[in-house]
This record gives C-alpha cells, structure tokens and sequence, in this order.
C-alpha cells in the first residue's frame, strides 16, 4: 500500500477508473484502476494474456470499455474514435503503409490535420532528422532494415506531437544487441521530448531499464504499481516476486513481531530476521522472499557474515560469464538459488559440487511475503 | 567463409535430379506448343494466303512434295492482302473499336460491382470466409450458355423484369430492353463478375489489420483510410482482375449475340461472320491475328505495372 500513498503533483494524465473489459466470456481486464502521470515513461508489465495490450488497445480506442471510463486530461474519451484522439501508437508489427514511401509514412498523420504544406513538410523533416532517417525518406519500407522501420514507425507516431505515445511491446521484432541499444535511445527520445510514453511488454528487463514506473499486471488484474527498484525490492506479493527477477521462497511462520522486525520459524533455514515491511501478524504463515544475488556463499566453516545463515550441499553450478548461479540443497527441506559476480579471472570456484557450503545474508536482505 | 557451397543445399531437387526439373518445365511448354503456337501459326499461315472458292476455301496449301520450288512458290504466294482489307473497310475497324468500348465500360462497371462484394467478404468473419468465396463461385455449377439464356427470359419483352415492373406499376408498358448494348452489359458484369471478385478479395484479405488501425491512430476516418490505404494496396488485385476480364470480353461472342442487337457487331461476331457466313477464312484469320497483337499491348502493360506493385510490397 505503501507506493499509493505517494500522491503525484496535479492531476493525473491518464486515469483509468474501474475500467472492465471482456470478450466473450473472456475477461480481458477487470474493475482495472490506474494513473499514469505527465511526462512518464509507464510501463505495462505482464506475462502474455494478462490484458496488458486491452489496455493499450482501450487507451488508444480500438476498444471501448464494457464498465468504468478512462480519462485523458480530465475529460473522458471512453467514447471517442481512434481518429479524434490525441494519443499515438506504435504498433509491434510497425504497420508501416507498405505502399508510400519513409516520408509519406511521416506525413500521413499530419496530412489529416489541417496543415499548411510548408509547416507539415518542415515537421516531418525534422522528425525524420531526428531519427537519423532524412537519408532514407524516398525509401520503402521493404528496403528498410528492421531498426530502421522501428525508427519510421517512431517518427510517424510521434510527428503527431501526441499527449501519450503508446508502444506496443516495441522492441520484439529486434535482435538482441540492437533491443539494448534502442531501450536507451527510446528512453533519451522520451525525456528530450517529454511526452508521456506507456509502454507494453512482457520483459521485466526492458520494463526496468526503461520506465520510471511499473504497472505489474496478471489475469487483467493490477498487481503492483510501482518504481522498478520499488517493484523488485520490495514486491508486494509472491506472484510480483516471482515474475519480476529470480526468487529465492522459504516458507515460516511468524514467531514474534516488533517495530524493526519480523522473526520467521522456517523448517529449511531455522529462524529468520526479516524487516518490517509488509504487515504480518504473530502466528501468520508467510514466505520469506531473497533475491539470489543478495546471498553470500561460501565453504562451511569459512566466516559467515550478516544476520541469517544456513548450511547445505552444492548441487550445481550454472556458469553466465559475468556471473555464476549456485544452486543449493539445504540441510532442511528445500534449495536456493545463489547468484554471484564472477570477480576473478581465474577458474576457482567457491566451492565444488558436492561440497558442504554456508550461506548468508544480512537481515534487510529479505522481505515476507503472504503465502 | 565459402559461400556457393553453402548456397547448393538451398535447391536439393535442381541438384540431384536436373532432367526431371527440365521435365517438369517440359510438360506445360509443350501442351501450350501443340494446341497454342502450332493453332497459332496455321491462323497466321491462313491470313496470309488468298481466298478461293474451294474445300477448304483458301490457297496455297503447302507441298512438300514439290521441294525447295514448292516452297518458293509458297512464300510467292503469301501476301498482306486481308490484312490491307481489314483497315479498307470500316466494318472491322467499327467493331473493333465497339469491343473495345464494351469491354472498356464493363471493366469498369464490374470494378465498381466487385469492390465493395470483395471488400465486404475481407470484413466478414474468418470462418464465414470459405463459404463466401463458395457463393461467389456457385454460377459456375451451371453452364454458362444456360445462363445467358435465363437472362433472355428476364429480360425479354414478356420476360421476368416487365412482368414485375408492370406489376408494381412502375411502367404502364412492357420497357423493350432485350436485344440492346444495355442487355449486353448486363449478361457480361454478370458472367465475370466473379474473375474480377476473386483476385479483388485475395489481395483485401491479406491487408493486414493493423495497417488500418494505424491509419485510424493518425487521424483517418474509416471512409478515407479506404482510399488511402485499401485501395492502393488492393490495386493489384484490381489491375489482375481487369485483366482477367478485359482480354476475353474484347473478344466475346455469346454474350452480345445472343443479348444484344444485330446493328452493332462486336469483333468475335464479325470474325465468326467472316468465317462462317462468308466462308473466309483468310480474313477471318486476319481478323483473329490483328486481334491478338492489339490484346499483346494491354497485357503487357499491366503486367509491368504489377511487377512493380508486387516488387513494393515484399
């Protein structure tokens, strides 16, 4: 509850009130309530079916809502055609008019307000600048790279000065080298331009590099609204841990409760300090949550650091390069997952498999979950 | 990096069996041989040899058998006589120019007949598609030339359409509207509507919908992202469709004969006047050779115009 109570300055941009919205007997989004703020870079986030999309697809009127209504500036567009909004959107297939060419693509929205010639011909020149596609403005879009139609299906959504820019999972048709380099540029493109981007994606990756906040979505429900660093450090419940990031879940019971701290009975690790975050009551059965790379491992015996420690056997090693992933058999029922910075060049390990190894974390390390 | 070798195993088949590729290819080369060219060269043979009251009624025929002065005399013989005849005589040139104008205006009404049917098919519901495309081929289950007899029946003066028309008091007359290019019209839109349908609704349902969803999001209403968008991305469809329909029309005979007047001849009628009625045949191939070099310049043109269209779209 707590990332509720920050309230944004003025009113929302867009405000999505109780908005339902089913097809068939499919419920794609349901009794959904959101506030995107001005000039943020949003973020849908969610696994593939979640409504992430209808949302989107509603925002920019190709869907009407069954119930509730969504508010742009105040004023309520549930009923407005796509044509008459003042909000863009980028296709994940681009949709670029196969037919007319780079420039044409740009000019299309323009050439459907009133206009003159000389200031729509100078707009689109200058978008097209922008993207570093002037050189390509004769061009058609088969003759185009994939980068390249991206940045025309930019240029031509964002020519319109639209107040949301709306994305739809924008970086899927991209390969991976040049995913990471667009994530930057579309976020440097959203803060020059400071117009609000709400972006849909499935990859919490791409949700975390880019966006200033977070909207975690599953079965057309709300589960989290939040910054990125708030939404993995501090998830609010055992589905948001699990679908953002590596997990690590041991369950317990809650054995005494005081203003700094939960303790935790757990069967696998012994008792556990965890930080008062999310509100637990003596006697509650709950899951403490640590993020993989938040433990320390090492040979048992070498010494332990931080609040909580348990013993177990390496099982397995999975080598990344830049880091490693440990997984562990703990002495009591159950295993970890250990994700650990590869420091040094050389090829020693922690330890080897099979051997007996400590694991340890400090207390501000884990958070309790409701199971 | 060795790239041709890593090129081979793109064609297995070419590679491992050239000849039955060549066989493949064969096969059609020769049927078109044999009952196209072959057709083809004894028509333009006949249209250069002169007419004669005989069985069959023309000259020279050809005698090997008279060796190399046989074929002398052969080649002597030949002239472009019935061709002169052909632009002597304003009956052909007349009807030429009727085809033309016929098939011309029918293009054009079966455009306007096919679009929205093809548009509207594209629009339907995905699985109502295939029997769709079953209903807008259901005519062909029936011969064609009873068909264009039901339409004698409709349209003549104690037909179907005056009856109903007298019926409902909108005519105190029988309207006489057999026998009248406006008959002929009917007969042709009706017969090929479905070859102007069929490549229309191919290219529509291949639109993709977000192309139109785009248009919508950048400020297109529905009426004018037809225009902008659907249009020129069904233009191949409608260039293929033309064509389709455009080529045999110039040359149709049924149709007009049996709907239409006898004052205004298309060119099928007149050559099959020529060659049966008047029994000459050397015209009448003259008539069938100027024909189809006049068809070449349509064909090709559109064909150019689609490769382009094809080359954009890819």
């Amino acid at each position: 509850m707590a990332e509720q109570t920050i309230v944004s300055s003025g009113k929302p941009l867009v405000r999505f009130e109780s908005v339902s919205k089913r097809f068939g007997t499919h419920v794609a989004v349901e009794n959904f309530t959101l506030d995107i703020r001005r000039n943020e870079f949003f973020a849908l986030l969610g696994p593939s079916g979640c409504g992430k999309t209808t949302l989107l697809r509603l925002l920019a009127g190709f869907e009407t809502p069954d119930e509730g209504r969504i508010l742009l500036d105040g004023e309520d567009i549930g009923a407005l055609p796509p044509y008459l909004r003042p909000v863009n959107m980028m296709f994940q297939s681009y949709a670029l008019f196969p037919h007319l060419s780079v420039a044409g693509n740009v000019a299309f929205g323009l050439k459907q307000e009133a206009l003159p010639r000389e200031e729509r011909k100078q707009r689109v020149a200058e978008m097209l600048a922008m993207m570093r596609m002037d050189e390509f403005a004769d061009r058609k879009p088969h003759q185009l790279s994939g980068g390249q139609r991206q940045r025309v299906a930019l240029a031509r959504a964002l020519v319109k000065r639209p107040k949301v820019f709306l994305l739809d999972e924008p970086l899927a048709a991209l390969d991976k080298k040049l995913r990471t380099q667009t994530q930057l540029e579309l976020r440097e493109l959203q803060k020059k331009l400071g117009v609000t981007f709400v972006i849909v994606t499935h990859d919490q990756e791409e949700a975390m590099t880019m966006a200033d906040r977070i909207a975690v979505m599953n079965g057309g429900r709300l589960a989290q609204v939040a910054a990125p660093r708030e939404i993995y450090e501090h998830p609010k419940s055992r589905w948001v841990a699990e679908f953002v990031g590596d997990v690590n879940l041991i369950e317990g019971v809650v054995s005494a409760v005081d203003a700094q701290e939960t303790v935790v009975e757990t069967a696998a690790a012994g008792q556990m300090r965890v930080p008062q975050g999310n509100a637990a009551h003596r006697g509650d059965r709950v899951l403490v949550a640590i993020r993989p790379e938040k433990v320390a491992i090492a040979r048992e015996g070498a010494s332990a650091h931080g609040g909580n420690s348990v013993s177990g056997i390496l099982r397995d090693i999975e080598y990344f390069g830049g880091s490693s992933v440990y997984k562990v058999k703990l002495d009591g029922p159950g295993s970890m997952r250990i994700s650990s910075v590869n420091v040094s060049r050389k090829g020693e390990t922690v330890a080897s498999k099979g051997e007996r190894v400590t694991l340890s974390w400090s207390a501000d390390a884990a958070a309790v979950l409701a199971q | 990096m060795s790239a041709p070798a890593a090129d081979t195993p793109a064609r297995p088949l070419a590679a491992a069996h050239p000849w039955s590729n060549w066989l493949i290819i064969l096969v059609p080369y020769l049927w078109l041989f044999l009952f196209l060219l072959l057709p083809f060269l004894i028509v333009v043979k006949l249209s250069l040899s002169q007419t004669a009251v005989a069985q069959p009624p023309y000259s020279p025929v050809f005698d090997l058998a008279a060796g190399f002065a046989g074929i002398r005399s052969f080649f002597g013989a030949l002239s472009l006589d019935n061709y002169r005849a052909l632009f002597s005589d304003s009956l052909y040139i007349g009807s030429f120019l009727k085809s033309l104008e016929i098939a011309l205006i029918s293009t054009l009404l079966l455009i306007a007949a096919a679009l929205p049917v093809a548009y509207g098919m594209s629009r339907a519901p995905r699985s109502w598609q295939p029997a769709l495309v079953i209903a807008v081929m259901l005519p062909f289950w029936t011969a064609f030339l009873i068909r264009i007899y039901a339409w004698i029946t409709i349209l003549q003066r104690e037909g179907l359409l005056n009856d109903l028309l007298l019926a409902l008091r909108i005519v105190d007359q029988p309207v006489p509207m057999l026998a009248s290019d406006g008959a002929v019209y009917v007969g042709i839109v009706y017969s090929y509507l479905p070859f102007m349908v069929l490549p229309i609704y191919a290219v529509l349902c291949k639109i993709d919908d977000s192309l139109l969803e785009a248009a919508a999001d950048l400020g297109c209403p529905r009426w004018k992202t037809f225009w902008l968008v659907t249009f020129p991305l069904a233009w191949p469809g409608l260039a293929a469709g033309a064509l389709i329909c455009f080529i045999p029309i110039v040359g149709e005979f049924i149709i007009p004969d049996l709907l239409g007047n006898s004052r205004t001849q298309m060119i099928g009628q007149t050559l099959w006047t020529e060659f049966f009625a008047n029994r000459d045949w050397p015209v009448a191939s003259a008539l069938a050779v100027a024909l189809l070099c006049a068809l070449l310049i349509p064909i090709v043109i559109v064909q150019r115009m689609q490769n382009e269209t094809l080359g954009a779209r890819r």
